[in-house]
């Protein structure tokens, strides 16, 4: 029993994660229809960012909230200067993002070198959780991921910016109709789906190598989740990224990497294949 | 109040508005008639700042609206009811309403003017009838607190007898409130009955622009018949 | 004045149109032996490049200083190959057909060896290859100058059973190094009478590690034989670390190199066992001048592993070879090469007729910010696997 709830909390680490990066793919594509290529290098320029704080001797909880908001700020930075050039073409915002992608991983490179770095592990030792140690950062991890998706929620939900927000998703020309401003609104969001890419890089920066290729492991599972789970809606990437969280943790569990990633493949072809929409628009329909 | 001089306006190669002029006064209600595809949407659509005009202009009391973004020309009090009415269906009534009076205005304005909109507050504006998403588009508009308000036959797709019920309903208020309306509308009889002045196009100019009262069903045949 | 700049002008671009007009060997000259360099200088391997540079650059610095080899100046002409096999066998050829090089130095994956041999093979260049391999490159023009699986297991076994236990859970990335890595592995924990207690492997850029954590603690393993190369072994360590696992098995690292250091955070990663031909903290006088040279030309802050150190001892050997047969080009040189004896800062190194070379290896492990020593192992003779 305890075996699987250690199962369980293991898992829950790997997946709220990826549901932080899936969301921030899922809020940039859904208002701006961008394909975001370089969403990984966001989350490296967050975990980058907690690695320069901590240089520049910030307490970690500090680098924790500063870090995210430098990349929201690089994220409305190329949303200014690239990104909304290429708006309504979606194999040009492949493009850009990926050729934003290489820019930025080069950049890492040039001023922190190819190599990994080390971001000191904030010390909050151990505590023990059903029969095993358990290292009490990773449960900070979990609920910090789960608190900035909650936060996303209520604010695409429960705030007149999300509101709006959720209105140019839906009918871009008629929510300008209607006053709003969606140029403005692009901004803010392509910079809030960065920033959370951000977080996500920041909260997992002790416990990973920080290094410029470091993202390409996330983007991967992240484009999985929106696509097995489909694009319509903001719970579709939180669905998907659970699904595909879940399958990979359990198929790692029981045989190994290898077959994790192998099933994962696999499952996430046969949903696209059965259901092209994703696995929300069945809800939907039924709904 | 509006004011549009020898707009030309097309989408690629294809101009659709050909020189195309036109007025409202102050709370006067201008219906805009012709046969289909003669350019009446695409000319709401430049007011709006939907569409890029080519050449000629485009006034809102006195002032040029061209290059302007939509969003701005909206901000201007400038509301906008699309043909097809293009409500928000995920969201709510409530929300609906809301995302226009963000921006001063209340809700209670829509739901003052359609109270059947009340009961359905929470639903998905895509669960509506037909008619009373026709409501809603119409509320939304009023909500913002428009001076000019562009209706796009609002009687589309709908029941007579609502239609009529609607029409009587933003007549009354528009004329209590002394705003100024350009009414695009197939169904001539309803047109007439509640604009000043019918404005007709044909091919992207305006033909004609005559009192509502001194159209007579020749003048009607000449500009509505194929 | 305007006058002379102009003839200037006009002499350097006759004599550019020359050189282009006369075919190859005229152009090279007596005077320079070219040796092309096809290296990751980006596309996420770049430490390893840079590595290999720090040693080749070294080596080509003091054979020039020295007099070149019977009179000509080694000229090394550096290609990107981007960590891409496509990108290394069009470095190499261009290498080969416009530059005239007499060999080439590198690459550092398998996958771009590979890519490259069947090139090198029909040109008639050899290739030195420098990096830690899985064994089994055998052709008259590959020469290898790191270690194969035997080299580095021989002695790390018996070392990790006699300090840490005897259960064995083998762990590293899905390709072949580490594969080959673990048959050799596996022979020798059965023949000291040792346990397997697991063996898997993982595909890149994953990014949690908690089950297999999980699953070799479960084994009850003493040791850990890792073979995760880059960034993702990294990963793994950090969050070995964090889960505990590190106080339950000893590590012994497979493809170690000083690079990695620095990258577990200050006091991470400690106690993990290596064998290596080399390494930066050796105090003996030859290793400590290598270092001391390279620290010279390149900063203080340069990591330095053994990767620039047998790229360093490759350089030395062609010109050991070369000066050994006389021949100034590319079959002298592979002549010359085979079961030939060239110096190195940690003693002699044998390159054997299978072209692989036997090394003075040396048992460390992760100790403070750097590598111990903990014994010299002498000298291990390779088993590539060539018939
Ligand atoms: N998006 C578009 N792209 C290209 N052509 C268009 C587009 N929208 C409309 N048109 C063309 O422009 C012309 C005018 O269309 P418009 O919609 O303005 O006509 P309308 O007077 O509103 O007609 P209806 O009574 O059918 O609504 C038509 O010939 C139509 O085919
Ligand atoms: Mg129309």
């Amino acid at each position: 029993m305890d075996r699987i709830l250690i199962f369980l909390l293991d898992s829950s680490n790997a997946i709220l994660v990826l549901m932080l990066v899936s969301l921030g793919l899922a809020v940039i594509f859904g208002l701006m229809n961008v394909i975001n290529m370089a969403h990984g290098e966001f989350l490296v320029l967050g975990a980058y960012g907690v690695l320069t704080l901590q240089w520049a001797g910030l307490p970690f909880a500090a680098c924790l909230v500063i870090a995210p908001m430098l990349v929201a700020l690089i994220g409305l930075a190329a949303e200014e200067l690239l990104i909304r050039r290429t708006y309504e073409r979606l194999l040009d915002t492949i493009l850009a993002t990926w050729g934003l992608s290489l820019v930025l991983r080069q950049g890492l490179v040039l001023i922190y070198g190819p190599g990994s770095h080390a971001v000191a592990a904030p010390d909050m030792g151990s505590v023990p959780v059903f029969g095993e140690i358990y290292p009490v950062y990773r449960l900070v991890v979990m609920a910090l991921s789960a608190a900035a998706i909650a936060f996303t929620f209520w604010v695409f939900f429960r705030t007149a910016l999300g509101l709006q927000a959720r209105a140019v998703i839906a009918n871009r020309n008629m929510a300008a109709c209607l006053g709003i401003n969606t140029r403005m609104l692009d901004r803010l969001t392509f910079a809030f789906g960065a920033g959370l890419a951000g977080l996500a890089g920041a909260v997992m920066s002790p416990l990973i190598s920080v290094d410029p290729n470091a993202g390409l492991g996330w983007l991967v599972p992240g484009f999985l989740s929106i696509l097995v789970a489909g694009l319509g809606s903001l719970s579709g990437p939180i669905v998907g990224a659970a699904g595909v969280g879940a399958v990979d943790s359990l198929a790692a569990a029981i045989s190994s990497p290898v077959w994790a990633q192998l099933t994962v493949f696999v499952a996430a072809i046969i949903v696209i294949r059965f259901f092209p929409q994703g696995l929300m628009a069945l809800k939907r329909r039924e709904a | 109040m509006l004011e549009i001089q020898e707009l030309h306006a097309g989408y690629g190669g294809g101009e659709v508005l050909r020189g195309l002029s036109l007025g409202v006064a102050h709370g006067e209600i201008v219906a805009l008639l012709g046969r289909n595809g003669m350019g009446k949407t695409t000319l709401l659509r430049c007011i709006m700042g939907l569409l890029p005009h080519a050449a000629g202009s485009i006034r809102l009391e006195g002032q040029p609206l061209s290059g302007l973004d939509c969003f701005e020309i909206a901000r201007r009090g400038v509301a906008y009811v699309p043909q097809g009415r293009e409500i928000f269906g995920q969201l709510t009534v409530e929300e609906n309403l809301r995302l226009a009076a963000l921006r001063g205005g209340t809700i209670e304005t829509g739901y003052d003017l359609f109270p059947g909109l009340r009961a359905r507050a929470k639903d998905p504006g895509g669960s509506l009838s037909g008619g009373q998403q026709q409501q809603l588009a119409i509320a939304r508009a009023m909500v913002a607190k428009p001076r000019l308000l562009l209706l796009d036959e609002p009687s589309e797709g709908i029941q007579p007898s609502v239609v009529n019920e609607i029409a009587d309903i933003v007549t009354r208020s528009v004329r209590s409130m002394g705003l100024s309306v350009l009414l695009v509308e197939q169904n001539t009889d309803l047109a007439l009955r509640v604009a000043d002045r019918a404005v007709f196009v044909d091919h992207g100019v305006d033909a004609a622009s005559i009192a509502s009262r001194a159209v007579t069903r020749e003048i009607l045949a000449s500009y509505m018949e194929l | 004045m305007e006058n002379l700049s102009r003839r200037g002008v006009l002499k350097g671009a006759a004599s550019v149109a020359l050189a282009a007009a006369l075919p190859m060997p005229a152009v090279l000259g007596a005077g320079t032996i070219k040796i092309g360099v096809v290296q990751p200088f980006s596309g996420g391997l770049e430490l390893f490049g840079n590595q290999a540079k720090l040693g080749l650059d070294l080596a080509a610095a003091e054979i020039n200083a020295a007099g070149g080899i019977g009179g000509s100046t080694v000229e090394l002409i550096y290609e990107d190959d981007k960590t891409d096999p496509k990108t290394a066998v069009e470095r190499a050829t261009s290498l080969i057909r416009k530059d005239g090089v007499m060999a080439i130095s590198g690459p550092i994956t398998s996958n771009n060896r590979d890519a490259m041999m069947p090139t090198m093979s029909r040109s008639k260049v050899p290739l030195l290859y420098a990096t830690n391999y899985e064994g089994g490159g055998c052709d008259r023009y590959l020469f290898s100058f790191n270690t194969v699986p035997n080299q580095e297991l021989e002695q790390l076994i018996p070392a990790l059973k006699e300090n840490a236990g005897d259960s064995f859970y083998m762990f590293g990335a899905d390709y072949v190094w580490p594969q080959k890595m673990f048959e050799a592995a596996e022979t020798i924990v059965t023949g000291l009478g040792g346990k397997s207690a697991g063996k898997e492997f993982t595909p890149w850029g994953v990014k949690d590690f908690a089950p297999v954590v999980r699953r070799v603690k479960d084994s009850g393993a003493k040791c850990l034989l890792f073979a995760l190369p880059g960034a993702d072994g990294i990963t793994f360590i950090r969050q070995a670390e964090d889960l505990g696992l590190l106080n339950d098995v000893t590590v012994g690292f497979l493809g170690f190199a000083e690079t990695y250091l620095g990258a577990f955070g200050e006091g991470k990663g400690q106690n993990m066992w290596v064998t290596v031909p080399f390494a930066a903290s050796m105090t003996d006088p030859g290793p400590a001048e290598f270092v001391a040279k390279i620290r010279k030309a390149a900063g203080d802050g340069v990591p330095i592993s053994h990767y620039a150190f047998t790229h360093y001892n490759s350089l030395n050997a062609v010109k050991a070879a070369l000066e050994k047969t006389g021949k100034m080009d590319s079959e002298g040189l592979v002549d010359g090469l085979t079961e030939l004896n060239v110096k190195t800062p940690t003693g002699d190194i044998l390159i054997g007729k299978d072209h692989h070379v036997t090394m003075n290896m040396f048992l460390a492990k992760t100790e403070g910010a750097g590598l111990a020593v903990v014994k010299p192992l002498g000298a291990i003779a390779p088993a590539p696997g060539c018939a």
